[in-house]
């Protein structure tokens, strides 16, 4: 140790190993400085989605969640479009007419429309993809959702007849809405049995599949053949999946993402407090806590009603919307035609809660299915204490998203968080939701009274009369009490500076299909 | 030469007193609090109030609360319940376990040995997470389970360290002496061997404590850990990740408790393997 | 005996045999793991309503009755051809699924792998040169308190600066290559810092023990009394045996970084192996688990044998005068 320091590090800088750290450490750094967007700015639109694609195939993926529909909505097209005051425009149908006795409704489709792999889109094509859900060896569970259909027939090459069992307001909104049923596929893709449709998903949309990572991120090109005149601008769309909140919107803001959807009301407060561009939609339906009713001690109906009881909406809805939207009351959603005023929904009073289940007699413990969500927990967390204030011990399960899904649908649960989708038309989630026998009620309930209401909503067609049959099932469900309401389905789209154009949120499912960037 | 060949393994030498006695005192005040949480004049860890969500700092609540309102003082302390009682219980019984089970396969050899080095090889393969990832899904959730899967990490590294330690004595001339002189190996384990062993036992059993806090905090962090609303320092970072930006004391604060609990328990390993060594 | 480092590592060197054998002993331990839980294959399949019947049917079609060690044959049997089974959640081959997520938690982890060397050797290079001096010190204090410091708080806190903050690098999620070099990288570099701050302070204290042993041992004055600059000194002759340790823990660490992957992947929403694993935990997606589990290990074995291999190729005298 008898040299000088300078003579050290002096040598020192000339070891090769030392050049090698440099030399590293530089190139970190280098590429680090790099500008956030990279080179040249991506052609493409880059979303940031909260949770992965399940898959594309009806028979396969029975209830798809918004996720696979915002990428769905790219990919696909339905017969029908729906404005947002709900009303009929042409998309893959030029017209959409009932017949005088309402039993049938005809549409005349769209010329000269082809699927992406060329396959000609054609009554028969249409046909097929409704013969096919429709099929009882087919055991589909969307049967439900278009119940009232009877058979699809091909009158001639671009003619197509519903044929109902009764009379049914909702099918315009059936096949408006992007869902399981509505959005049409190739039939040559879907017969193939060597490519699974249900990951190679063939369309008549704007965009086609062009990469899709599990987990990670689905990218989408534009289709330049397709049948809308002002075709997007977009040279594509990467959907990203972010299940982290605070990741998205992060990458929002860094430039890393230039459109995302998000639920977190927080997320949209901070976006606006920043000036980016917030899109709000309040939609029908609501998010839920579904009760096993085939469960002790949830099959008796004070236990439930406990429950309901138990929870003050108003918290809730301070929590869970930040102000942004009212509480939730009834299966509805608060914005709609159909809301019925708060006196028909759910009471707040926990001392009759405590009482129901007091006089049940025995303890009661109950576990909550829920996302493994940051959102998720939160919400659960919650419950839990306020079920835990009316005396019920509540243990939380955390699972996946899809996880979920199968086992609510299964009803392997006995508390689990839901959604009645955000549509026009209350009566295909309702219907399939409560109905005694349909495969989606999810909570086992059996009730006459609800099944007979069911029926009068979905077969009426005078508006005000569906209103009061549909105030009727709220006050049902509310005496059987087998829904727990946490909050409407509230929705943001947050655009980066890049976006020119507004992102639609109808039924909260993103609609990219307008926008274009900024060059 | 004498200078230059001590090289100083630890820390101990080059750091002041004062940080030992820092790190001595951290641990006392840490069992101290989480023993007595109970009875603490402090909130109720689990009482959510919604309308104080997120709360900086201060008069009501001394670190804050947390998105659900909760008071992260009370939260951080009734962690400590958990991480320091599945952090001592876990490595005190793989010291038993595997110690009894490495001292026995280093001092007998053969094909004892051979299977031992074997289990212990393929167990430490798995990656410790992971394998405690599995265990803890299946085990379930809560303290117990936590307790089972923790153990199940420590048992193969403490026999791993045990089988060293006894590898090492057994080859000490005296020790071999006596085995030829015909004395029982059960009593040349318990009077030789073992008491060799002990020191680096007992410095690895320092440092797999705080190991194991560290695990522990990892499953919370991923979401594995103890089932809520019962807190724990990994699950409060993991909730608190939301607020990283607009209210990072959530996270924070259990991190900062959690940093210098393992730091602590880090200091005194290092104390005791200096002493050992000297 | 000096230390407990290379002496406990001795067991690294073991042959073949012992390598094989502990490959068989991981590949049974994967299989059974997943096997011996409560409740089996078809219960997690059909779930707790099941009838006693659909039960049975879905036994049989497993044919979950055949005796253990032959179901773990046929499970061997398959995924040495390739056949590990599908994702019980996408359906998706579980093939497929790890050969994408696989390449992403190996490039993690080399990544990490680099920075830590580059973090660690020049500061173990200029602790032990300096040893004594307050840079010493200070380095082995930050490599202490560094150590102390879970992988994912640190990664928090990179996140929290480098990323919320100074907003210089993304806070999470993955570019995959044909997103561009730059985005790809930019992605990986908060994750391998964090999981590089892991390592990083266990090479250093090895590292500049090690250092500090060899330049005191004879071999090294001598040839420092000869004049030899004091840079060669440190890198020709200080710093190759000194490679011998830090093979070794580069091989053993790997192994835990696949571990810290499991979090960082986690922490920062990287479509790795970890994260499938995690996601697969939950879901209790049995194939999933086996096979990923079965890669992990795996991979952690071939690391040893490339440490191995790595012992031979270094200078036989040097490995000899080290072991002394």
């Amino acid at each position: 140790m008898c040299r000088k320091n300078a003579t050290s590090a002096r040598t020192l800088t000339s070891s090769p190993k030392a050049r090698t750290a440099c030399v590293l450490l530089g190139l970190i750094a280098g590429v680090i400085a790099q500008p956030a967007t990279g080179g040249a700015a991506p052609a493409a639109l880059r979303v940031g989605i909260e949770s992965e694609i399940q898959g594309f195939d009806p028979l396969r993926t029975p209830v798809m969640g918004v996720a696979t529909l915002t990428v769905a909505r790219a990919l696909f097209d339905t017969l029908v479009e729906l404005d947002s005051e709900g009303h009929i425009e042409p998309a893959l149908a030029l017209r959409l007419e009932p017949a005088a006795d309402l039993m049938s409704w005809t549409a005349t489709l769209r010329p000269d429309v082809v699927f992406h792999d060329g396959t000609p889109f054609d009554a028969a094509a249409v046909a097929g993809h409704y013969s096919r859900l429709l099929d009882p060896a087919n055991k589909c569970a969307c049967r439900s959702f278009i119940g009232p259909i009877a058979r699809v027939v091909a009158v001639d090459a671009h003619t197509v007849r519903f044929e109902l069992s009764r009379p049914w307001a909702a099918l315009p909104a059936v096949l408006g809405e992007p869902s399981v049923v509505s959005l049409i596929g190739s039939p040559r893709a879907v017969a193939d049995t060597a490519r699974e449709f249900q990951r190679n998903p063939v369309g008549t949309g704007p965009f086609a599949l062009e990469q899709w990572t599990s987990g990670d991120r689905v990218v989408v090109r534009r289709e330049p053949r397709h049948w809308r005149a002002a075709s997007p601008t977009l040279e594509g769309i990467e959907f990203r999946v972010l299940p982290d909140e605070q990741t998205r919107l992060a990458a929002l803001r860094s430039g890393e993402l230039d459109v995302i959807w998000t639920q977190s009301p927080a997320s949209a407060l901070k976006a606006r407090s920043e000036k980016l561009a917030v899109q709000t939609q309040v939609g029908a339906g609501a998010r839920l806590l579904v009760l096993n009713t085939r469960v002790t001690p949830l099959d008796d109906a004070n236990v439930r009603r406990a429950f309901s009881l138990a929870i003050d909406p108003v918290e809730l809805a301070r929590v869970f919307s930040e102000g942004l939207a009212p509480p939730v009351t009834d299966p509805f959603g608060p914005k709609t035609a159909f809301a019925c005023p708060a006196s028909d929904g759910v009471r707040h009073d926990l001392d009759a809660a405590r009482k129901l289940l007091r006089d049940y007699g025995k303890p009661v413990h109950l576990k909550l299915l829920h996302t493994n969500t940051p959102r998720g927990l939160e919400a659960a967390q919650i419950m839990q204490a306020m079920w835990g204030a009316a005396g019920a011990e509540i243990e939380l399960v955390p699972v996946e998203q899809g996880q979920l899904v199968q086992r609510v649908l299964k009803g392997d649960y006995e508390i689990g968080a839901w959604r009645i989708r955000d549509s026009f038309d209350p009566d295909p989630d309702l219907y399939g939701l409560l109905q005694s026998q349909s495969p989606f009620n999810v909570t086992g309930l059996r009730s006459e009274a609800i099944d007979r209401l069911l029926v009068e909503g979905r077969t009426q067609l005078d508006l005000t009369e569906r209103r009061a049959t549909y105030c009727r099932l709220s006050r049902a469900l509310a005496d059987e009490a087998p829904f727990v309401y946490l909050a409407p389905n509230i929705y943001f789209a947050v655009s980066g500076p890049r976006v020119q154009g507004t992102p639609g949120l109808p039924g909260g499912i993103l609609d990219l299909r307008t926008l274009s960037l900024a060059r | 030469m004498q200078a230059d060949v001590h090289h100083a393994q630890t820390i101990d030498t080059a750091r002041p007193s004062w940080g030992v006695r820092c790190a001595a005192g951290w641990m006392v005040v840490i069992a101290l609090l989480a023993l007595a949480a109970p009875s603490l004049p402090i909130d109720d860890p689990a009482r959510i109030d919604l309308a104080a969500r997120n709360a900086p700092p201060g008069a009501g609540h001394w670190l804050g609360t947390d998105a659900l309102g909760r008071d992260l003082l009370a939260r951080v302390i009734h962690g400590a319940r958990v991480s320091l009682l599945v952090g001592l219980v876990a490595p005190a019984i793989g010291l038993a376990l595997g110690g009894a089970i490495g001292l026995l396969a280093g001092f007998r050899r053969g094909w004892l040995d051979a299977i031992v080095g074997v289990m212990v090889d393929a167990l430490l393969a798995f990656p410790a997470l992971i394998l405690a990832l599995i265990a803890s899904v299946y085990v379930g959730r809560g303290v117990d389970s936590m307790i089972a899967t923790l153990t199940v990490l420590s048992v193969p590294a403490c026999a791993r360290v045990a089988r060293s330690a006894a590898l090492a004595t057994s080859q000490l001339g005296y020790v071999e002496a006596a085995r030829a002189g015909g004395a029982s190996e059960m009593r040349i384990l318990w009077r030789h061997v073992l008491p060799n062993a002990m020191p680096r036992l007992a410095t690895f059993g320092l440092l797999l404590v705080a190991l194991m806090i560290v695990v522990e905090g990892a499953l919370g962090f991923l979401g594995l850990g103890v089932a809520p609303p019962a807190p724990s320092w990994g699950g409060m970072i993991a909730e608190g990740r939301a607020q990283l930006e607009d209210a990072p004391q959530v996270c924070l604060a259990p991190a900062a408790v959690l940093f210098a609990t393992v730091l602590s328990l880090n200091v005194l390993g290092e104390l005791r393997r200096a002493r050992t060594r000297d | 005996m000096a230390r407990t480092g290379p002496a406990r590592w001795s067991s690294l060197r073991a042959g073949p045999l012992h390598l094989g054998a502990v490959l068989l002993v991981v590949t049974l331990l994967a299989f059974l793991l997943v096997e011996l839980l409560p409740g089996d294959a078809a219960e997690a399949l059909l779930g707790e309503r099941a009838t006693p019947d659909a039960l049975a049917a879905a036994r049989a079609e497993l044919r979950l009755d055949d005796p253990l060690p032959l179901r773990y044959l046929r499970w061997l049997g398959a995924a040495a051809s390739g056949d590990l089974g599908r994702s019980m959640r996408t359906d998706e081959s579980v093939l497929t699924l790890l050969g994408e997520r696989l390449p992403v938690s190996i490039e993690l982890v080399i990544l990490a792998q680099i920075v830590a060397l580059a973090l660690a050797v020049p500061a173990a290079l200029l602790s032990a040169w300096r040893r004594g001096g307050w840079l010493d010190r200070a380095t082995r204090l930050a490599g202490f308190a560094l150590m102390s410091l879970p992988g994912y708080v640190g990664a928090l806190l990179l996140i929290l600066v480098f990323a919320l903050h100074l907003q210089w690098l993304p806070a999470a999620g993955f570019a995959p290559w044909s997103a561009g070099a730059g985005a790809h990288v930019r992605s990986l570099a908060l994750p391998a810092l964090a999981l590089a701050c892991v390592e990083a302070p266990l090479y250093l204290r090895v590292l500049r023990n090690d250092l500090v042993e060899v330049l005191g041992s004879d071999f090294v004055r001598a040839a420092r009394a000869r004049g030899v600059p004091p840079a060669r000194v440190l890198v020709v002759h200080a710093l190759r045996p000194a490679a011998f340790t830090l093979l070794t823990l580069l091989g053993l660490s790997s192994g835990n970084l696949i571990g810290g992957a499991v979090i960082m992947e986690n922490a920062f929403a990287l479509p790795g192996l970890g994260r499938l694993l995690a996601d697969a935990v939950y879901a209790r997606d049995v194939a999933v688990i086996q096979g990923a589990v079965l890669v992990i290990a795996l991979v952690y074995v071939l690391i040893h044998i490339a440490v191995e291999l790595g012992y031979r190729r270094l200078d036989p005298r040097l490995r000899r005068m080290h072991a002394g």
